[in-house]
């Protein structure tokens, strides 16, 4: 009766409100409601299923999504290779939590002051002589993403090593290595055939949830990020809050397609999932 | 499993078909019974209506000494004038717009916001929706001081202002340099491009309002016609001369900040960079920043502004009441005091705010032509009268809508 009561009340409260919102989304796309809007028309799809931008913005999105998810996870699990036994100490698991408290706008404004030209990092290699002028580093809105990769890192990695760390000890993992050992196998076949496959299994479900995460980050992208391609969440954004009133319909148009498109990435994990279980 | 499947997607045709009648209904506005601002005949009729209020008020508050302006001089001087209450609250352009527009399409009757600092584009934006109250001007006892004929004051981005929004200041664009690092700064567009190839990444254009008001006086540089923007917007007009001002642009754009492959999104950041000594201009709006920048320690003392010799925008900023606002008569009290001698006289000292007038100084009675006459001039801003001359008037806002675009495109995807 209860679990019953906590499936509608969950039905309810989280997923009434999204859903209205998505059929809203929808009904403004097609010219059916908003106050600029004068009736039933395909043209706010045509023109965004037209832009060149729409495949890029979606296209950079994903790829940095993946990119700071892989290179986190691969970063937090080499960390705990070396340093498992000092990461289980109390000072240093507590000092991991700190990124995860501040909000994504103050770090993008740290990575924005450190690393931006003529900044802190820059100034540093000048003067150590690598660079031959502060202004000559340009990690901040740049052509490779440097500066919104370092930033997104920043928060990924901490969560990554408390997740794998808490992983480690949850399946026995150094237990399992000694006895590899034990048997004979090297360290590293140990690592990369035993550890890592089970992190990887393990943590599966996370990582894709952190993606779906990154993959709607906004302040970052907006003040770290390139001019073009945009990443979709300021794409979006703009397009609903530049001067032209004409091109709301096509913000909700790129949300509804985000949507589907994150709704799809679970569906087919969970199908994937589900044959593996079976 | 099947069974729960087919009852599932019942379940949330049902839920879509409802929610979209839902929707459709509650946005049709037909049926709308929104509060009809009250229609005032007399001034006393408004002194009555608005006295002893609260006024909510929606500006932008980006700049201290407009906050200090606001806070320490209008707020307590209006409550012991009329006992109003101004409430002040942040928010600009779009999102004005986009609270008034929510509202129109939630059918609110009784909007948030009571007042709003705007200008021309938002003019614009609002008055497609429908949702600015008026006309009003006239009612104001102290807009007999304003030349409402003045193409610079009642003229707004081309479109007549009718009475629906009240002129607050005047402002004319300028570029701002360091005299110590740029002893002759460039005069026209030749002579900008001659200075890019002798300091390559010294100079950019940022994406937003000021950079985009900056293009609009190029593309009369280029037409070499002062008036060649004025009127009604035309699609020939702009292609043929933004062809020509996208040219430009690319031609140069190598030797911009970063060689033109990115572009800062706002003025506070462009403002860093010339401090930073990354590039060697920046720009704004109203012509008396130079002075406002100094005052505050933000840029060095041998900064200085002035208008390339064909011209630059001048325009003014407003005051609208949002046509769902509960409180029109304590709004309009609130703007005729933001319009009186007094407050625009404070306003206009550079320590103060040091924004243009939009009073006419000869209308005014002695004793206040006398105090205009009187304030701590402008130390290192151009003279008013000197770049006036060099005025041009804000063009259709499609202009705008049409530049934003194609910067987009033409130049920063190019």
């Amino acid at each position: 009766m209860f679990s019953k009561f906590s499936l509608y009340f969950y039905l309810i409260l989280c997923l009434f409100p999204i859903t209205a919102g998505f059929i809203y989304a929808f009904l403004y796309s097609l010219g059916l409601i908003g106050a600029m809007n004068t009736g039933f028309t395909l043209n706010h799809w045509k023109d965004v299923l037209g832009s060149k931008e729409l495949l890029s913005s979606f296209a950079l999105t994903i790829l940095i999504s993946v990119m700071v998810v892989l290179a986190s996870w691969w970063m937090a699990v080499t960390i705990l290779r070396y340093y498992a036994k000092e990461l289980t100490k109390t000072i240093l698991k507590n000092g991991l939590l700190i990124p995860l408290t501040l909000p994504m706008l103050i770090g993008a404004f740290i990575v924005m002051q450190i690393f931006r030209s003529g900044g802190l990092f820059a100034s540093l290699l000048y003067k150590i002589g690598l660079i031959s002028s502060a202004q000559s580093l340009e990690w901040v809105n740049d052509y490779w993403h440097i500066g919104l990769g370092i930033c997104l890192i920043l928060f990924t990695l901490p969560y990554f090593i408390i997740l794998v760390l808490q992983k480690y000890d949850k399946h026995k993992i150094p237990e399992l290595l000694e006895i590899n050992t034990s048997m004979g196998g090297t360290k590293s076949i140990g690592w990369y055939r035993i550890a890592m496959p089970i992190l990887w299994i393990e943590t599966k479900l996370s990582m894709l949830l952190y993606g779906i995460f990154l993959f709607g980050t906004y302040e970052a992208a907006l003040l770290l990020g390139r001019q073009n391609p945009r990443l979709v969440s300021v794409l979006i954004a703009q397009k609903l809050r530049k001067f032209d009133l004409q091109t709301i319909p096509q913000a909700y148009v790129l949300s509804i397609i985000y949507t589907l498109l994150i709704v799809v990435f679970i569906y087919l994990f969970s199908r994937k999932s589900y044959h593996e279980v079976s | 499993m099947e069974k729960l499947k087919n009852r599932l997607l019942k379940y949330c045709s049902i839920f879509f078909v409802l929610c979209s009648f839902l929707f459709v209904k509650c946005s049709d506005q037909s049926n709308v019974k929104t509060i009809q601002p009250k229609v005032y005949k007399s001034w006393a009729a408004v002194e009555s209506g608005g006295k002893n209020s609260s006024v909510q008020m929606m500006m932008w508050q980006g700049d201290p000494l407009i906050n200090a302006y606001m806070q320490n001089f209008v707020i307590p001087r209006v409550k012991e004038l009329y006992g109003i209450d101004l409430k002040i609250n942040p928010g600009q352009g779009t999102e004005i717009v986009k609270q008034l527009m929510t509202e129109k399409e939630a059918n609110v009757s009784k909007s948030s916001i009571d007042l709003a600092w705007i200008n021309g584009e938002t003019f614009f934006q609002l008055k497609q929706l429908n949702t600015m109250f008026g006309p009003f001007v006239e009612l104001l006892p102290n807009s007999q001081y304003i030349d409402l004929d003045n193409p610079f004051i009642g003229t707004d981005f081309q479109q007549k202002t009718d009475g629906y929004e009240c002129p607050w200041g005047n402002v004319q664009y300028c570029t701002i340099y360091d005299s110590l690092r740029t002893a002759v700064p460039p005069q026209d567009l030749a002579e900008l491009s001659h200075y890019l190839k002798l300091h390559p990444g010294k100079f950019t254009i940022p994406y937003e309002f000021t950079g985009m008001t900056m293009l609009k006086s190029w593309m009369v540089a280029l037409s070499e016609d002062k008036n060649f923007l004025n009127g009604p917007f035309d699609e020939d007009k702009y292609n043929n001369i933004s062809n020509k001002l996208w040219n430009y642009i690319n031609e140069n754009k190598q030797n911009f900040w970063r060689n033109g492959k990115t572009f800062p999104e706002n003025l506070s950041q462009l403002h860093q960079l010339f401090i930073n000594h990354e590039i060697d201009f920046t720009m704004s709006n109203n012509d008396c920043e130079v002075d406002n920048k100094i005052i505050q320690k933000l840029f060095p003392p041998s900064t200085r502004a002035y208008v390339m010799k064909f011209g630059s925008i001048q325009n003014s900023h407003y005051l609208g009441i949002a046509a769902g606002s509960a409180n029109t008569a304590g709004a309009m009290m609130v703007i005729n005091f933001l319009i009186s001698p007094e407050a625009q006289l404070k306003k206009y000292n550079p320590e103060m705010w040091g924004d243009g007038t939009i009073l006419t100084i000869d209308k005014l009675p002695m004793e206040w032509r006398n105090q205009f006459a009187n304030v701590t001039s402008r130390k290192y801003s151009p003279k008013r009268v000197k770049i006036e001359a060099l005025a041009l008037q804000e063009p259709d806002p499609e202009y705008m809508i049409r530049l934003y675009r194609d910067f987009r495109t033409k130049v920063i995807e190019n």
